[in-house]
């Protein structure tokens, strides 16, 4: 992610989108598709059913598709929102491919393991709807956070960056950023158990 | 309540310290941290409990150091392949690398394929497995021989016959061929791809680059990274590949259809290469790479009669049969592909059209061409007026089916907008809209039958009076889909409404709603029913959409409320600067709400914007 952030292509290909050069948006898609697709896999692991049926891959695609189109009208004007729309696209993709495949005619459904793993000598996996739908809900309600704490969760959670970088990006101390982060959490823990 | 948020205060506060001694590697004590605020210590624990619980489900590790060093690691192949001398880097994509190398054993070089980490992730070692796999079933001169198959400590690898003779690209940018060369080179092409779809293997990722030239000129397909097997259900694909390169897409792959990709997927891949030898160009450049994958999917390639005469009738037919939309209009394997350029190249007659038929004709239309214009003509003038009556008729008759169907989403669009005041439980003005004989009473001419624009219902809609624009905020206009399918029920005779619909005309949209929030915040005192006059109504839908047109559903970037949202000059801006800005996330918000074909507003309140 360092080299992602620190990356001088990334941060001058952004500018140039700023400053309305149709061109950057291909080039910051390339820089961010490897950081993205990491993302989408991590948060696919626990999901073997959902792999099973859409491969990481077309996850990230269908995101990057939807971050090209919204590219298309919107201009970040700075690396924070690029980020944020970045991170907006994913949870929309996981949240829809998530709602694809829960429920009773969901394509999951009397589905319960991955052939293809299990022959890679991978843990057998065992599809439970609960776990679906509270990966929905999670992603869902981290999409009304109160902005500043979503922000916190985007930088850290979608974007796999450390608290320094993402206090960095927002431009607030590392213990503001801890604060939002923590809070952010309890908030998100307290609306599961509720 | 000052008291409550100062005691939150604190424990964040201790949070902060707890958070400190976590990531200084010390186990935090937690009695320690209390020691001057015992009565913090419940809470504080429910708290740290909250977020360990939540660090665990979402899996990450907290750090105030960058996480994913391993993510970057290990471009470098190992110190060690047993049996091979590595020389250099020759080529990286994605997540493998391939190396020139010697086999020691036989003193042969060879290009050396191997994945870029050291711990591989278990998908990328599923897909290397998977080419390594599909290159080694299949056995055919055209395409890029495995000879062995190995680890390399944690890394496997696969050695491959060295190819040193550049790609196809590079043979494209150095010149186009003349049509035979292209036509026997893909021909080539098509029957080595034929030979891997016999074996159940689609290659999925045809392009120049991945045609590697040896030097006395014969092509080798290479890179299966991307293969799928045709009996095997999961897809891989790799993005950086396809969004990097989307010139070589087909429709279905450009469309994200990647269940849709089969042999025809490869035929359309060949026929781009076609293309591109041909021409120089591939058919759908684009100013970016949506910009293609949009011409891909919506526009139909043509060879330009003017800068492309030089290329044969036949061989354009051909390219454009590989290159339709739907895949069932292609080819139906990749043999047959192969035989008609043969045909071509042996000056037979190919497949696509017959062009002797077409000479034929040609030249009894040079023979006689004042006959020919006169016949053209009557047979045009006929045709046209058999087609009005036959379209007349059908028309007619396709109307009032058209009403048949609709009807019972009319009867749904006028309870759900209209029943409230005018129905069973109130009956303003004696109305109940789901009574059919009292809506065609001639009378009160509420339905005229088989004239929507006489119809009073339609005209109270059209000019915004119905439902009453006073309570906008609850009851969302008449959108544009509801009043095609009450104008459509009426034109075909307003027949009785028959069963209850079981599909709302508009389905309820979460994101309409999220819209309709936003609107109402931020746009709504300038831009309210009685407030805006002759300009926008903010919360009239079909205004916007279909009578103003400033949102173009499903273009976000032609819609002229973005332009306005987006605008980066004071002037023009809306909101004007001073007012409650939309944030960057309610503007995507916005745009995304258009480029779903803005969904209407749903009915009800907007609900107040949870602590925002």
């Amino acid at each position: 992610m360092q080299e992602f952030l620190a990356s001088n292509q990334l941060a001058e290909s952004l500018k140039r989108l700023v400053q309305g050069d149709a061109n950057a948006r291909d080039d910051v898609l390339e820089y961010s598709g490897e950081r993205l697709r990491q993302l989408t896999r991590k948060m696919l692991n626990d999901f073997p059913v959902v792999r099973r049926w859409s491969e990481t891959d077309d996850v990230l695609q269908n995101a990057l598709l939807r971050l090209l189109n919204a590219l298309q009208t919107l201009q970040p004007a700075n690396e924070r929102d690029f980020l944020g729309l970045a991170a907006l696209q994913i949870r929309r993709e996981l949240i829809d491919l998530a709602r694809r495949f829960k429920g009773p005619h969901g394509l999951a459904t009397n589905h319960d393991s991955n052939p293809a793993e299990d022959r890679l000598h991978q843990p057998l996996t065992t599809f439970d709807p609960a776990d679906l739908a509270q990966w929905t809900e999670i992603h869902e309600a981290i999409g009304e956070l109160p902005d500043a704490e979503r922000e916190a969760v985007d930088l850290i959670f979608y974007q796999g960056l450390s608290q320094d970088d993402s206090a960095g990006i927002l431009g607030v101390s590392v213990r503001t950023l801890q604060r939002r982060w923590h809070s952010a959490l309890v908030r998100l823990d307290d609306r599961r158990t509720r | 309540m000052t008291d409550e948020r100062d005691d939150s205060e604190i424990v964040a506060e201790l949070l902060l310290h707890w958070e400190r001694a976590r990531q200084g590697g010390d186990t935090p004590d937690v009695d320690a941290l209390c020691a001057n605020h015992l009565e913090f210590k419940p809470e504080l624990l429910r708290r740290i409990k909250s977020i360990e619980r939540m660090e665990g489900r979402l899996g990450v590790t907290v750090s105030t150091r960058p996480q994913d060093a391993s993510d970057n690691a290990g471009s470098s192949p190992p110190a060690d392949v047993p049996g091979y001398e590595i020389e250099c880097l020759i080529d990286r994509g994605g997540a493998g690398l391939v190396f020139k190398a010697v086999e020691i054993a036989l003193q042969r070089t060879v290009a050396l394929k191997m994945l870029a980490h050291d711990f591989p992730q278990a998908d990328h070692l599923e897909r290397f497995r998977r080419e390594a796999e599909a290159i080694a079933r299949l056995q055919h001169p055209n395409i890029v021989h495995i000879h062995a198959i190995g680890d390399a400590g944690s890394r496997p690898y696969y050695a491959m016959e060295f190819i040193d003779g550049g790609t196809l690209a590079d043979q494209i940018r150095r010149r186009t061929g003349s049509p035979r060369e292209t036509a026997e080179l893909v021909s080539v092409l098509a029957r080595a791809i034929e030979n891997a779809h016999q074996a159940g293997i689609v290659h999925r990722d045809l392009k120049p680059s991945n045609i590697l030239m040896t030097i006395d000129g014969t092509p080798k397909i290479g890179d299966f990274g991307l293969a799928k097997h045709l009996d095997v259900e999961t897809a891989h694909t790799r993005t950086g590949d396809i969004i990097g390169t989307p010139a070589y897409m087909s429709p279905e792959q450009a469309g994200g259809d990647t269940k849709s990709t089969g042999a025809q997927t490869d035929i359309h891949a060949l026929g781009t290469i076609l293309y591109e030898m041909l021409t120089g160009s591939t058919p759908f450049p684009g100013r970016s790479a949506i910009h293609t994958l949009q011409r891909i999917l919506t526009e139909h390639a043509v060879f330009s009669k003017r800068s492309h005469a030089g290329i044969p009738q036949d061989l354009q037919a051909i390219c454009l049969k590989c290159l339709e939309k739907r895949p069932q209009d292609r080819y139906s394997t990749a043999a047959d592909l192969a035989d008609d350029l043969d045909r071509f190249l042996s000056n037979q007659p190919v497949t696509v059209r017959s062009p002797s038929r077409l000479s034929r004709m040609r030249r009894w239309v040079r023979r006689h061409p004042a006959w020919s214009v006169t016949l053209v003509l009557a047979v045009a003038e006929l045709l046209f007026l058999l087609s009005s009556w036959r379209q007349s008729h059908a028309e007619a008759l396709a109307i009032q089916q058209r009403a048949i169907e609709v009807a019972p989403q009319a009867r749904e669009v006028l309870e759900r907008n209209c029943a409230p005041c005018h129905g069973l439980k109130r009956r303003e003005r004696e109305l109940d809209v789901l009574d059919h004989r009292l809506l065609l009473d001639s009378n009160r001419r509420l339905v005229v039958a088989s004239s929507p624009e006489s119809s009073r219902l339609i005209q109270r809609i059209e000019d915004g009076s119905m439902p009453p624009e006073e309570d906008e905020l609850i009851y969302p206009r008449v959108s544009q889909q509801e009043l095609v399918i009450l104008q459509d029920w009426i034109a075909g005779g307003a027949p009785a409404f028959g069963d209850t619909s079981s599909k709302p005309v508009v389905e309820y949209s979460a994101l309409a709603m999220t819209v309709k929030q936003i609107f109402h915040e931020k746009c709504y005192n300038c831009h309210r029913y009685d407030v805006a006059e002759g300009g926008i109504k903010i919360l009239h839908h079909r205004l916007l959409t279909d009578v103003r047109r400033v949102v173009v559903p499903g273009d976000p970037s032609n819609s002229e409320l973005m332009q306005l949202l987006t605008q980066q000059h004071a002037k023009g801006r809306m909101p004007p600067i001073g007012s409650p800005q939309l944030s960057p996330e309610q503007i995507e918000d916005v745009r995304f709400w258009i480029e779903l074909g803005a969904p209407p507003f749903p009915m009800g309140p907007s609900i107040e914007m949870s602590n925002r």
